[in-house]
């Protein structure tokens, strides 16, 4: 699957994000930008919050909570995920502590 | 041999070829010798006609030069240059007969047979020879004969035209280095009172051979034309560049695409021909007002299809300006690579192909070498782990050996607070407060002692990994030979 990464420094202008976003449309692939909070660019269609957490259970795991904070096209939300590098797979797991 | 048509050989000696290279380009109005460093000293290697003249010689140490001469100016030699511009007169000498080889390090050998007479005649030729390279401004010895051995002789050992058909009335008065011997048995010979060719031609060959071995009647049985020795001329190297000239002049870019594509097909096929692929082109389309506009276009891996070419092409085109049009268009491939046939299955994807390509799009636009991939280095020191290199590089063989987990984000040690040599509890780091829930540890890395590096001169290192109630999981290092503590990156 196509797939392009970019990570910023500072913030994307409008027309900059407008021009990638426009790029990934017509060639229908991902692209994903890293960037520091608050720098998030306007055109984007959706923005995520990643967070680590810590997992009581498990050592050397990967629990993250993935929270959806901008979507364009449908509702907000966040999962609990945990990346097993083994089998390359994420796995949605049940919120820790509850 | 020759159905009757006696041989004639063209031996040519250039006795300052590589001294004559340089100062044809930066003429020096006084001596000039180039030096080459052998044995740990500086030598001449090859001087001018004035510096012979001021008793300087070949071999002499450069430092004895500077004493007999103080105005000698010098130049470091360059053997591979040389060596490309004893290939380079070879290709012009092509122009008095196919059969050209190259005779040692500074001569040429050229089997004239059949056609002196193109030239009106052996004399005529050999001062065509003489004029056009003196005015090249390149000295040269010649010698023809019979035999390319004669011929080597008369080029060394004074110049001359063997008789046809009589070898031994040119080189009799000879001496016997010009057979070319080696310089122990050239002496031995002198030794025993042989000086001249005609002295040994004179001589019983069985006592000869007895004392010298076969290698002296060879040599002198080859100058004499008793044994045949060839001439072997080079393949002239392939020529990789096609061009086109157009009866009316043209400005869309479809049609100058067309023109490439033409030009490619041709191009496509002399490379596959020859096993090759093309890395660097350049395409140089030539206006109507004389201007020229040269596209270049930079691949990162050989290539031999002409569609993947020039559906790279398609940039560097459009930004042409063909102002009042373009007649002649114009595409070589200034770098070639070997690029054998492969077999092709149905487990090969072209998705390496379509990475290479997307490689080469990007570098028409940012460089090619600013397109950079991670490459391993085998180092345990994580901030040397790794080499990032442009990415047209072979990857070698050999992936990413991580016995331990290593952080996905790499930082700059950033100090922290803490005490003792296990984590602290709770630390401060870049402002935000964090307490530690989980640590596993230390994995000791030592100093790369043989490399100086700046970031590691705190000694070795006690890797921790530390995961926090706040959710972080950082990679902490301690130093205990120079107490502190450190955060170096954070894990997934």
């Amino acid at each position: 699957m196509p797939f392009v990464m970019i990570e910023i420094h500072r913030p994307l202008t409008l027309k900059e994000g407008q021009r990638l976003q426009l790029a990934a449309r017509t060639g229908s692939s991902i692209g994903l930008c890293i960037l520091p909070e608050g720098m998030g660019s306007n055109s984007a269609e959706t923005r995520w919050r990643v967070i680590p957490v810590f997992d009581r259970q498990r050592e050397d795991s990967t629990l993250m909570r993935w929270e959806i904070i901008k979507n364009k096209t449908g509702t907000l939300g966040a999962w609990n995920v945990q990346w097993d590098p083994k089998t390359r797979h994420l796995h949605v797991v049940s919120s820790p502590g509850k | 041999m020759f159905n009757g048509i006696r041989k004639r050989v063209i031996s040519m000696w250039f006795p300052r070829l590589a001294s004559d290279r340089i100062l044809r380009v930066r003429a020096v109005d006084g001596p000039f010798a180039l030096t080459l460093k052998t044995d740990n000293a500086n030598r001449l290697y090859c001087l001018n006609a004035r510096a012979d003249r001021q008793g300087l010689h070949r071999g002499m140490s450069y430092s004895d030069a500077r004493a007999f001469c103080p105005d000698l100016q010098s130049a470091p030699a360059d053997l591979l240059a040389d060596t490309r511009f004893l290939h380079t007169l070879r290709r012009w000498a092509v122009r008095y007969c196919p059969w050209v080889g190259i005779e040692g390090d500074d001569g040429l050998v050229l089997d004239i047979t059949g056609s002196a007479h193109l030239f009106a005649g052996e004399d005529r030729m050999l001062a065509d020879i003489r004029q056009r390279l003196m005015r090249a401004g390149i000295s040269v010895r010649l010698g023809l004969a019979d035999t390319r051995g004669a011929a080597w002789a008369l080029s060394h050992h004074g110049e001359g035209v063997g008789e046809p058909g009589n070898p031994l009335a040119a080189l009799a008065n000879l001496p016997v280095a010009a057979l070319r011997l080696e310089q122990g048995t050239v002496t031995a010979l002198q030794r025993l009172g042989l000086r001249t060719i005609g002295n040994i031609e004179e001589t019983e060959r069985a006592p000869l051979a007895r004392r010298f071995g076969p290698a002296l009647l060879r040599r002198l049985d080859q100058a004499m034309g008793r044994q045949p020795e060839e001439v072997s001329p080079l393949a002239d190297p392939v020529h990789y560049g096609v061009r086109m000239t157009l009866p009316e002049p043209i400005g869309l870019v479809d049609d100058v695409t067309g023109v490439t594509e033409r030009l490619l097909e041709r191009l496509c096929a002399k490379l596959i021909r020859n096993e090759a692929g093309v890395r660097i082109l350049n395409l140089t389309l030539y206006r109507v007002d004389q201007g020229a506009h040269t596209v270049e276009l930079r691949l990162a891996r050989p290539l031999c299809d002409v569609q993947r070419i020039l559906s790279l092409f398609a940039r560097g085109i459009s930004e042409v300006d063909a102002g009042f049009g373009i007649d002649q268009m114009r595409l070589e491939a200034v770098e070639v690579a070997h690029l054998p046939p492969e077999q092709v299955s149905h487990v090969s994807s072209d998705r390496q192909n379509q990475l290479d390509d997307l490689i080469s799009r990007i570098g028409t636009r940012i460089g090619l070498e600013n397109v950079q991939r991670f490459l391993p280095v085998e180092s345990h020191i994580p901030e040397r782990a790794f080499a990032i290199v442009p990415a047209v590089l072979k990857s070698q063989p050999g992936g990413w050996a991580v016995e331990r987990p290593r952080p996905v984000r790499l930082f700059p040690p950033e100090p922290i607070v803490g005490q003792g040599n296990l984590p602290p509890d709770s630390f401060r780091w870049r402002r935000m407060p964090f307490t530690t829930a989980r640590r596993t540890g230390p994995e000791r890395i030592a100093p790369e002692w043989w490399l100086d590096d700046d970031n590691w001169c705190a000694g070795i290192r006690d890797y921790w990994k530390v995961e926090t109630w706040q959710g972080r999981r950082l990679w902490l290092f301690y130093t205990p030979q120079n107490p502190g503590w450190y955060v170096q990156g954070e894990f997934a």
